[in-house]
């Protein structure tokens, strides 16, 4: 009769173990596909943002129109010109072969929009105003790579360019308790703005970048006045 | 033959200004940065040719033709291909791709004095002509008569006439050009009247006169023009 029982209970204890291993090789093979998902769709939005970015970038009005201006500053001013063809091919390599990484240092990102601010300035002239204020002390602070940028890019085309007189664009960084927060504002047209589904698309586009990339801690919010169009971006601070 | 430049990059603009004084047959009369500053150039120096950036701060362009009171030959100079099927509709001599070439834009310039301007190939027409129009599946055969005004619609017109109307694919200042001149009247930039269907004239508040039609449409007559209509309308 006891043995019966011992059996018996050995029998319970094997199958409570064999059921605990097919319960956690199931649940943990769940995770890990799960977390090869999230890695997946990382992966896939980061590309979406470098072929968006890149057919922004080399979008042919912007292209044509610096390689227009060069053309024309190799008699106005050769000194000019060469810097204009160095930036024009820096910006270009970025776009093509520096992007691939998750993140970058914000100094690296800062040098690729001040080349593409160079170029815009001889498009632009007077028209374009530029206020930065990033401390330098930000600078080893990692971003995920072209989102500064695109904002950049996007208020010179959805606002400066469409004012007459142009207008101010400002840029700014500050780090609040671990946080580190950019901002991106400009000027806007007064006419109604037609672009802001465009504009809508690559918000979402960054916003979904930072929820895979930082969760919730990854957030971008925009505002905009009778003035003024701004764009600001909250990511933990990390860095190298 | 007068020209004048728009574009509002100043790099640009001085740039083709100076490919351009390699063409001697070409008056450069004036150059400007915006569609705004252009109309006031345009209307002071009447330009036989223009050439015209597509893509401006807040005004295209294409706005800015929509604003010109005559047809002057255009050459679009763009760094776009985009607008290259809509040029058509302004009956563009050429359409330039920047960054241009001397050699391409030597061709343009070819074709510019190869083209008669399109006003001279047609004399325009007698009142007791008919048009033919085809507007989707209508054809209306319209004695020049029997219109009552015809309407600005962007690139096209649209012709009211006894009790109908029909759209032309051109624009008001071509189709103008071909009416004549002691029956017809630009009453606005929007309108052209023929001076029969008017039964009533009433000065407006605003300087100019307010015409109403045979069918009981109001329209407009701008300052501008007032003057001119008091001459044809005048012994």
């Amino acid at each position: 009769m006891t043995e019966m029982v011992v059996s018996n209970s050995t029998q319970t204890t094997l199958f409570i173990c064999a059921w605990i291993f097919v319960y956690i090789s199931v649940t943990s093979r769940r995770r890990i596909r799960e977390s090869e998902l999230t890695n997946l769709r990382l992966q896939n939005s980061l590309r979406e943002a470098q072929l968006s970015h890149l057919a922004n970038q080399l979008n042919p009005h912007f292209l044509f129109n610096a390689l227009n201006n060069i053309r024309f500053m190799i008699h106005e001013n050769p000194h000019n010109a060469e810097s204009m063809v160095i930036s024009l091919s820096d910006m270009l390599r970025y776009s093509l072969e520096g992007s691939k990484k998750e993140k970058v240092s914000l100094r690296e990102e800062l040098e690729t929009i001040e080349r593409y601010l160079a170029l815009m300035r001889v498009q632009l002239e007077h028209r374009l105003q530029v206020q930065m204020d990033i401390p330098a002390s930000l600078g080893n602070y990692l971003v995920p790579p072209m989102i500064l940028q695109m904002l950049v890019e996007n208020a010179i085309k959805h606002g400066l360019d469409n004012r007459r007189e142009g207008g101010t664009l400002q840029l700014s960084a500050r780090l609040i308790d671990g946080l580190l927060t950019l901002n991106v504002s400009n000027d806007i047209a007064d006419k109604a703005r037609n672009t802001t589904k465009t504009l809508g698309i690559g918000l979402s586009n960054i916003q979904q970048r930072l929820t895979l990339l930082y969760g919730d801690s990854g957030q971008i919010h925009n505002n905009e006045d009778a003035q003024q169009f701004s764009v600001s971006v909250q990511l933990p601070g990390e860095t190298q | 033959m007068k020209a004048i430049v728009v574009e509002d990059s100043r790099v640009a603009r001085e740039g083709l200004v100076r490919m351009l004084h390699q063409f001697p047959e070409l008056a450069l009369v004036g150059e400007a940065d915006h569609p705004q500053s252009a109309l006031q150039l345009i209307n002071e120096h009447h330009p036989d040719v223009i050439f015209l950036d597509i893509h401006m701060p807040g005004e295209s362009g294409f706005d800015l033709l929509e604003k010109l009171d005559y047809t002057p030959r255009i050459i679009f100079t763009t760094a776009y291909s985009e607008y290259a099927i809509r040029s058509f509709d302004y009956h563009a001599v050429d359409y330039l791709l920047k960054p241009i070439s001397q050699q391409r834009l030597a061709v343009a310039i070819e074709k510019l004095f190869a083209q008669p301007a399109t006003s001279a190939l047609q004399p325009s027409l007698d009142i007791n002509s008919q048009i033919f129009v085809k507007d989707d599946d209508h054809c209306h055969l319209v004695p020049l008569a029997s219109i009552r005004y015809i309407e600005s619609c962007k690139n096209y017109v649209r012709i009211y006439f006894k009790d109908q109307k029909a759209f032309i694919k051109k624009p008001l200042n071509q189709v103008e050009e071909r009416l004549p001149t002691r029956h017809f009247f630009r009453a606005n930039r929007q309108f052209v009247v023929n001076l029969q269907a008017i039964v009533a004239i009433e000065e407006a508040i605003s300087d100019g006169f307010v015409l109403t039609m045979d069918d009981g449409k109001q329209i407009e007559v701008s300052r501008r023009n007032a003057l001119s209509l008091k001459n044809l309308l005048s012994l």
